[in-house]
């Protein structure tokens, strides 16, 4: 199966396994490990969903761009969303409704995260600089690679919770 | 006055994060969302640090860095990144702009303080604190000593209840116990082998939550040379074996700048009771000495109605307890407040003997006192 990037799919792997390892061991003390990676090609039409859509859902996602493109997808249900939240800001109980200060720190996290991953492919040679953040909210959401995308997703458990990270990632021209 | 560090994060967990690393430190944190909002809090704010984050909207960091340094006003803040953004081209862009470091995300809370306390001088909250700590307020005591005999004479040897001795034998579990918990004093052991004390004194202090902790170095009696090397190397003070638990009690209460008015100084009902001990030394009458006009017009706000003199433990009268007791009667007098003084037969027979205590009247009862008109 041709990539359209050159990077071994074991180091690409590696690079995000390692990203995610280490922002939550330093910020959260947890420890993660990836339940499973799946890769998808272009050629495919359509992307099957990775998240669960029957629980609300939220997903912090960030950018990086230059030499080389792509777009990361942090996603996981609520409870895990608030679980994270009061664990990073070290706060004892966080409100459902204090959507604010569960986007901000979710969106820090993925900021985190994928600052990590494009560091990584920045010392490969692929300088890029990271986007703002965003977060999506809903019950009933996908994310659909675009035709020139090569799509890589991340399935983790931390300590009996899971969550995805999507990346779609393509050569800059 | 506190120091003042500015966070710059569009993150708001980001800025929360600082502020909870840097709670037990004597600092005031302002914040702002962007380079905008970052130069203007400069100028009105004059921060002694900076931590600056990359990318973020309006304005960058990259870009208000160039322009705080290209104010003459605010060139001189030392600014720490503190981002997510790690690319090599993008650190020597910065590089050369100039900063004094440079901290990628994720961070733990103590390489951030301790990235912080080297460029500006972090002070606990706990020294900045007007309120003292009494001696009877709980005291945390970090003891590093392999030898259990002597953890044992500590445990034994402290009078105090609230003061808790964790004792630990190697120098990794006192910097885990420093690190864990804010220590009120350590004890550092110098017979420890290969040097370890001194080496774990200078771990200790290069970090700032231990940067003015009372570090005290534990020295055989004898070993003049050893005692000499630990003041050279910048212990606190000397606490020499075989060891006097008084004396200990002493040095950790003035280290610990404890309240030690407790000892000397019982406030009643409607009386104030000044106690004497049995042989009071030249350091305790100082203490008495000390804290005698607080103590005697506190009593007179109060609306405290006499001063007791209780020198029943006393064993022996002196030029210097005579002294005293005379300081604190004309305290008293100037504050029109009554007096009366409680001892034994002995000390009352040796009043006769000086001039200036012959007319003393000594009571055997703090009930006989209050009943005198």
């Amino acid at each position: 199966m041709s990539k359209l990037i050159d990077i071994p799919e074991e180091e690409l792997v590696g690079m995000m396994m390692s990203s995610v390892q280490d922002v939550f061991s330093t910020m959260l003390s947890l420890e993660v490990d990836l339940d499973k990676h799946e890769s998808s090609m272009p050629t495919e039409e359509h992307v099957t969903p990775a998240y669960n859509a029957d629980s609300e859902m939220i997903a912090a996602n960030i950018g990086f761009s230059g030499k080389i493109f792509g777009m990361v997808y942090l996603c996981m249900d609520i409870s895990l969303a608030k679980n994270l939240t009061m664990q990073l800001l070290g706060m004892d109980e966080v409100d459902d409704n204090d959507h604010e200060t569960i986007n901000d720190a979710l969106g820090e996290l993925a900021n985190m995260t994928v600052g990590g991953f494009k560091n990584q492919l920045s010392h490969k040679g692929y300088s890029c600089q990271l986007t703002i953040p965003s977060i999506l909210r809903g019950t009933s959401f996908t994310v659909e690679s675009t035709s020139q995308s090569q799509r890589e997703t991340f399935y983790f458990d931390s300590e009996g919770s899971s969550f995805v990270a999507d990346l779609f990632i393509r050569k800059g021209e | 006055m506190s120091k003042k560090l500015l966070t710059i994060d569009d993150s708001k967990a980001v800025r929360m994060i600082i502020k909870k690393a840097f709670k037990d430190f004597d600092i005031e944190i302002p914040e702002a969302t962007n380079g905008v909002e970052g130069l203007a809090a400069a100028s009105r704010e004059s921060p002694d640090i900076i931590l600056l984050d990359i990318t973020m909207p309006v304005m960058d960091g990259i870009e208000m860095l160039t322009k705080l340094k290209a104010d003459a006003s605010l060139k001189h803040i030392p600014v720490i990144m503190l981002t997510a953004e790690a690319g090599k081209e993008t650190v020597l862009k910065i590089a050369k702009i100039g900063i004094r470091d440079y901290i990628v995300k994720p961070f733990s809370e103590d390489t951030l303080v301790e990235k912080v306390g080297r460029v500006i001088d972090l002070r606990p909250i706990s020294e900045q604190q007007e309120k003292r700590k009494k001696l009877t307020d709980p005291l945390n005591i970090l003891l590093v000593e392999d030898k259990p005999a002597i953890e044992e004479q500590f445990k034994g040897g402290l009078t105090h209840d609230n003061w808790t001795i964790n004792c630990v034998t190697s120098t990794g579990e006192a910097i885990d116990a420093a690190q864990e918990t804010q220590q009120d004093i350590i004890i550092i052991s110098l017979s420890l082998p290969r040097d370890q004390g001194i080496e774990l004194f200078r771990i200790l202090r290069s970090n700032p939550r231990n940067k003015y902790t009372p570090i005290f170095a534990l020295i055989v009696k004898t070993d003049t040379h050893e005692q000499s090397r630990a003041q050279e190397t910048g212990f606190t003070n000397i606490i020499t074996k075989p060891i006097d638990f008084h004396e200990v009690e002493t040095k950790i209460a003035n280290a610990a700048n404890l309240d030690t008015s407790e000892k000397y100084f019982q406030t009643e009902s409607d009386y104030l009771k000044i106690m004497l001990p049995s042989n009071p030394t030249t350091h305790s009458i100082n203490e008495v000495n000390g804290f005698l006009i607080d103590k005697i017009s506190n009593a007179v706000d109060s609306g405290l109605k006499k001063v007791i003199f209780d020198v029943h433990e006393l064993e022996v009268l002196n030029m210097n307890v005579i002294k005293l007791l005379l300081d604190a009667m004309k305290n008293c007098h100037e504050l029109t407040l009554k007096y009366s003084i409680i001892g034994n037969a002995k000390i009352e027979q040796e009043c006769k003997a000086f001039e200036e205590s012959k007319s003393w009247k000594i009571y055997n009862t703090v009930e006989e006192a209050l009943a005198e008109a």
